[in-house]
């Protein structure tokens, strides 16, 4: 049986036995494929081991060796990339698992300082990262995208490419300076950042026309952000962005960072009436007028409560119409020498509850029960026998390259006096 | 039949022999199997990719497409990033015409006040997280999966991915309010995420353990990170951190600091204030409480890093706030007394003047660090000279 099937299959035979198995046919026959001695195919490699490569740079130039387009190679790296520094983030800003929770830190001064610094350094790497690897031809699209357009104007793409390297480069010294603060700001760290941005002027004039740098600076400033975030639906031209602006910087030279928190309530004022005045005289009457409306945050709120219940768009001026009407009719109350103080306080009772009433059938079930809750910083307080004003209910903000300060956005008041029990 | 047991004898020796027969050949003549070379067993190099290579994977079936990915070994998150970078190829033509129309806004005006500018983006990008979520499924490196597999590393993994899916769905909720903002939040809004944010704990206590959940809250909850914020560098144990967390939390959850409040809701906050700082100090006791108000002290977290800035002795800082608190006491004093406005401002002056002195001697009678002094911590000394 066993030769019967050796002479079957003399493979099976050891090599030197086999010759005694094979028959002339079987020599002539092409051989079978070996599974004993001879070594197996290679395997193909997989597409990923071969473009792969830890260096960024090297990995976008074996995908597009491999025919990538833009867009994908630009998404896969970006990925890459982001997992990396997602990860570096994460161990400064997460808490670590292994430390027990009665023993984590968190804070704004002294090392939780520092860590947010480290944090927004590694943001900006990143970002400098991506736009070294897609700064190749490949990936541009000579074209320059919305928000560069907001940023940089009608600049070319080469010019718009040295701007963003200055910028990189200042960010990181900045960092490096705001990190050794420890969150606290002393005359010697605000030198060092007005020398800083006074090497950044003289480097970005290097590289711009005198009307390309006023241009450029404009639209970066922190003032220009400022404007950006609180015009609300103002919608200024540019003659009136400009008057905006000038307003801005003068309130700016007004306040040193290092007084702003120590101004006694006597200084605020002046400076915000001084503030309006020169509002009043860059806008005029009307569109002054718009400008304290849109850029007032109840205003804003209104607005939004109005477009959520989709009510038509020309309500929030109507409520807020009816607040200052409100406003204007408690001081009215207040300085009739006609009535005395329970009569005064009995009438802006009743204010405050016409009132109440009047914003409910004006803005409906819905909105109107959520704007009476941001009345409440106000509206109470004529049942308590106040008098309101929003004169210098507007927010002022000292802005400067790395913060904002505000004061005001609270009504005025003045209270009767409280009766005897 | 005597043949047979002898024909099958003779037949399985015959087979024993030839055994041993190709045994001997076996051992004796046949060098052994050359052991696999590295070389000859690893895959062969691929030559460098060719501009095929893309073409080869690609395909207009987004399904398609990640599986040949998946088969020539890309891990998921490459999967992800490439069908990802196909879906918004798809949409490029809607978020251009997005762009032009956000590029005619002029630079010094926001594009997110124009309300169906900013909803046709939100919808833009829902539909580019739907195409990928219906082709690749939830992602497992998601910022909430992430997140909380850093908080409960010993957590079984089922679990893990309920408390991950719920993450999730209470996030799309919550940016559904963000959506509608447009950086403006309306006491609704703040009312609304709060909601949400009860909800999305009431389901992780469907998961987690009562001492799970509590060690959550502990190490995430908004009460908590408050809490370190406000503390700085001052540890408290563990009993004392897990006291004051509760007393605070009952607070939060009655007057959060999101609330709207009405005047009589400011008096009802003030007196719970007072009473909860009340139960701060009888669970921390006499000593550990006074620690624990001049660690929480906003003067005093600025003076102590004033004080490590310039060189001075760490105890200077606990002199500055001794001082600080003194010169208040006697300030509030002053302000009780039934005096004349004129009367209470010329007190506070020479209170001004006394207090001067008590720093200079503090701070070296350095005026440069008695300048950075009132910049930084020492608003309560300045205020005294204009009250």
């Amino acid at each position: 049986m066993l030769l019967a099937a050796l002479a079957r299959n003399p493979a099976l035979a050891p090599t030197t036995l086999r010759a005694w198995f094979t028959t002339e046919s079987a020599m002539t026959r092409p051989a079978k494929p070996v599974t004993l001695d001879a070594p197996a195919p290679p395997e193909r490699s997989k597409v990923w081991a071969v473009v792969h490569h830890e260096d960024s740079a090297a990995f976008v130039a074996r995908l597009r060796a491999a025919g990538f387009p833009p867009g994908v190679i630009r998404g896969l790296v970006t990925a890459r990339v982001n997992r990396r520094y997602d990860s570096q983030i994460r161990d400064l800003r997460d808490p670590d698992a292994a430390t027990p929770f009665w023993k984590l830190k968190d804070g704004f001064y002294g090392e939780a300082h520092q860590r947010m610094e480290q944090t927004r350094e590694l943001m900006q790497e990143r970002a400098r990262v991506a736009r070294d690897l897609f700064a190749d031809g490949f990936f541009a699209n000579d074209e320059v995208s919305a928000d560069q357009r907001r940023q940089f104007g009608r600049l070319s793409r080469s010019k718009i490419d040295i701007l963003q390297r200055i910028e990189d480069d200042y960010s990181q010294m900045n960092s490096a300076v705001r990190a050794a603060t420890g969150g606290i700001n002393l005359p010697e760290d605000r030198a060092k950042l007005e020398l800083l941005a006074r090497e950044k002027l003289a480097d970005l004039a290097a590289a711009l026309t005198p009307e390309e740098l006023a241009d450029y600076r404009r639209r970066t400033s922190p003032i220009t952000a400022l404007l950006r975030d609180r015009s609300g639906g103002f919608e200024a031209s540019e003659a009136e962005f400009h008057a905006l602006f000038r307003v801005q910087e003068n309130l700016n030279a007004r306040i040193s960072p290092g007084n702003f928190s120590l101004m006694d309530q006597g200084t605020r004022r002046v400076i915000h009436d001084q503030y309006l005045v020169e509002l009043h005289t860059a806008l005029g009457p009307a569109r002054f007028a718009d400008y304290v409306r849109e850029s007032s945050d109840e205003f804003q709120q209104i607005v939004r409560l109005v477009e959520r219940s989709n009510l038509p768009r020309e309500l929030p001026v109507q409520v807020y119409d009816l607040r200052e009407s409100i406003a204007i009719r408690s001081n009215q109350i207040f300085d009739d020498r006609t009535l005395d103080v329970q009569a005064k306080r009995d009438a802006l009772q009743r204010l405050a509850q016409a009132g109440r009433q009047q914003i409910l059938q004006v803005l409906g079930g819905i909105a109107g029960p959520s704007y009476l809750k941001i009345t409440e910083r106000w509206l109470p307080y004529l049942e308590r026998g106040a008098a309101v004003s929003f004169a210098r209910a507007q927010t002022l903000t000292f802005v400067t390259d790395s913060n904002r300060h505000s004061f005001g956005a609270s009504p005025d008041f003045r209270f009767l006096p409280t009766p005897r029990p | 039949m005597k043949t047979f047991p002898f024909g099958l004898g003779a037949t399985l020796a015959a087979n024993f022999a030839l055994l041993a027969v190709i045994a001997v050949a076996q051992w004796t003549s046949i060098a052994p199997l050359p052991a696999p070379s590295r070389a000859a067993q690893a895959p062969a190099p691929r030559a460098a990719p060719g501009p095929e290579t893309w073409t080869a994977l690609n395909s207009d079936q987004l399904f398609e497409l990640s599986a040949r990915l998946a088969a020539e070994g890309f891990p998921p998150w490459a999967v992800r990033a490439i069908v990802a970078a196909q879906v918004r190829e798809r949409f490029s033509a809607q978020r251009k015409a997005l762009e032009e129309a956000q590029a005619a806004v002029p630079y010094w005006r926001t594009v997110t006040f124009d309300p169906k500018l900013a909803a046709e983006f939100r919808a833009l990008a829902r539909e580019e997280r739907s195409a990928v979520a219906g082709v690749l499924g939830r992602d497992p490196d998601s910022a909430p999966a992430i997140y909380l597999r850093r908080h409960f590393p010993g957590l079984a993994a089922e679990k893990l991915d309920r408390l991950i899916e719920m993450q999730e769905r209470f996030g799309e909720q919550r940016q559904a309010v963000r959506d509608l903002q447009r950086g403006m939040t309306t006491p609704d809004d703040h009312e609304k995420l709060h909601q949400i944010d009860k909800a999305m704990r009431a389901e992780f206590a469907t998961v987690l353990t009562a001492q799970e959940l509590e060690d959550y809250d502990l190490r995430t909850s908004r009460v908590a990170s408050s809490m370190r914020y406000q503390h700085g560098d001052f540890e408290l144990t563990e009993n004392e951190f897990r006291a004051v967390y509760r007393l605070k939390a009952e607070f939060d959850e009655q007057y959060p600091s999101w609330a709207t409040r009405s005047v009589l809701d400011y008096e009802r906050r003030a007196a719970a204030e007072k009473f909860i700082s009340g139960q701060i100090a009888l669970a921390l006791g006499p000593e550990r409480h006074e620690d624990y108000k001049r660690a929480t002290d906003y003067s005093y977290r600025q003076a102590s890093v004033l004080v490590a800035r310039a060189g001075l002795p760490a105890e200077t800082a606990n002199s500055l706030f001794t001082t600080q608190r003194e010169f208040e006491q006697r300030r509030d004093v002053i302000f009780a007394q039934p005096d004349s406005r004129e009367v209470k401002i010329s007190a506070l002056r020479a209170l001004h003047v006394e207090a001067t002195g008590r720093l200079g001697g503090l701070l070296r009678n350095d005026p440069r660090l008695l300048a950075m002094y009132r910049e930084n911590g020492g608003s309560w000394w300045a205020r005294l000279a204009s009250p």
